[in-house]
């Protein structure tokens, strides 16, 4: 145990490490704070669809030689976001067929360009590296926890400020629609900070395991307790745990970011799970 | 409409930014100052970091470098040695990642490296060795150039062979006007 924390304060002198858990952290944060909101509107998997989105996006600008990538895959995403909450109303495609299409859409057009108007010699990096975040999170650049700061104050300070319309227009639509409130556009500012987080989150565990980082601190903070406020804090406390354990654990023992710290979430779901129905016995 | 829907604001606020408070000063406390005692790291302990005992102890973990002088979190000041070799593999990228990024900062500094022995040849038929790193996935990919010590000139290693490279950091043109980093006078040990 000396030997670890040892290790890890070495660790601890790297800008990387520091920029990784600085990151790491305000991803976590802002994620679990609209998984709440997104678990209980049903839009789990939102997250799924616009991360596979982002994917494709993220092609684009790998083809395009685009410096700072974030610049275009951020209105991409956010696009799609609000496509596929007007595409959840159309009667014609149903909300989870489009998410569907769009997912696997984008995701084949991302490794069909990459593929065939790549540039770079090694398109397995790419790939891999996109979906499932590899060494991302360690190789940030200082313009990307610059903009990770920036994006995560205003996902939060938005939190804050409209608290009590994000909880109206989770639980109760109709209601907040009768009272003359305009819902679509709550909806929609919901969809794009989702996309803004999305983006974000695809250089922490990579773009198919994104959804984990909006859904599980939610769910496991919805199994200990029962109101909105409750959960929400939870959730927060939970996923900045689980992000710090997961990013600790795989420096220590050399395994990969990303699906580490979903594995530490799922690890806390069934500690949760297991407590719950050990107290309600 | 529910109650909760009455909640104020300021007080989820002031609670979110209560609890990343706290983390970041366990954290800080933690990991930044150390709270192990004895044989801490703090950063008042840094200051002394000079018997046999403690530098061991960082060999052990790792990496071997001059802590007492890295506060700025840069590379290890002149005639340091950086360890790359005992980390794992996705931290030896990510350092190796940040040596590209930053090349300044590790110059004629001596540098130990471990990955799998590559050989090329330049348009101008001049053979060049290299140590590639990958990542733990085997996905990323970063070649490191080296320039064999004099007793080394003659022997012969196989591609993709496993390898341990000490030699010191600098810069070189490349030929397309781009600039290389290599690893000069190197030694390698054979995994």
């Amino acid at each position: 145990m000396l030997e670890m924390i040892q290790k890890i304060q070495i660790y601890m002198e790297y800008p990387f490490v520091k920029n990784a858990l600085i990151v790491g952290v305000l991803i976590a944060l802002c994620s679990s704070l609209l998984g709440v909101t997104l678990v209980l509107k049903r839009f789990s998997f939102i997250g799924d669809g616009l991360s596979h989105v982002a994917f494709g996006a993220l092609a684009i600008a790998t083809v395009l030689k685009v410096a700072n990538q974030t610049i275009l895959i951020m209105p991409i995403t956010i696009v799609a976001a609000i496509f596929l909450l007007k595409g959840g109303q159309n009667v014609k495609i149903k909300g989870d067929a489009a998410i569907a299409m769009l997912s696997v859409s984008a995701m084949a057009f991302g490794y069909f360009i990459l593929n065939v108007f790549s540039a770079g010699a090694n398109i397995a990096g790419d790939v891999c590296t996109t979906l499932f975040g590899s060494t991302s999170i360690l190789s940030l650049l200082p313009s990307d926890v610059i903009i990770c700061i920036v994006t995560s104050v205003v996902v939060v300070i938005f939190f804050m400020v409209f608290y009590n319309r994000i909880f109206a227009v989770t639980f109760d639509e109709n209601f907040m629609k009768a009272t003359g409130s305009n819902t679509e556009l709550y909806n929609c500012v919901i969809a794009v900070i989702t996309a803004v987080i999305i983006v974000l989150a695809m250089n922490l565990v990579g773009s198919l395991l994104i959804s984990a980082l909006l859904i599980f601190p939610a769910l496991s903070a919805m199994r200990l307790f029962k109101s909105f406020k409750a959960v929400t804090i939870a959730s927060a406390i939970i996923s900045v745990l689980g992000t710090i354990v997961g990013i600790f654990t795989s420096i220590l023992f050399n395994t990969p970011v990303g699906s580490t710290i979903v594995m530490v979430y799922l690890g806390i779901f069934v500690v949760c799970s297991i407590l719950v129905a050990v107290l309600h016995k | 409409m529910d109650k909760n829907y009455k909640y104020n604001k300021v007080e989820l606020g002031v609670i979110i930014c209560a609890v990343i408070l706290i983390i970041a000063i366990i954290i800080y406390n933690t990991i930044f100052k150390g709270t192990v005692s004895g044989n801490s790291l703090s950063k008042k302990g840094k200051k002394n970091i000079t018997s046999k005992y403690q530098t061991e102890k960082l060999i052990k973990a790792g990496i071997k470098k001059d802590i007492k002088k890295n506060k700025e979190n840069k590379a290890p000041k002149n005639d340091s040695i950086i360890d790359y070799s005992k980390m794992g593999k996705d931290m030896e990228y990510a350092s190796v990642y940040q040596m590209e990024m930053t090349p300044n900062d590790y110059m004629n500094k001596t540098v130990v490296l471990k990955g799998n022995y590559y050989s090329g040849v330049d348009s101008q038929g001049k053979s060049h060795n290299y140590c590639v790193i990958t990542c733990q996935g085997g996905c990323c990919v970063q070649g490191v150039e080296f320039i064999m010590d004099e007793r080394f000139k003659d022997d012969k290693f196989k591609d993709n062979q496993e390898i341990i490279v000490e030699g010191k950091f600098e810069i070189r043109d490349g030929e397309k006007g781009g600039k290389i980093i290599v690893l000069r006078d190197a030694i390698i040990k054979l995994k």
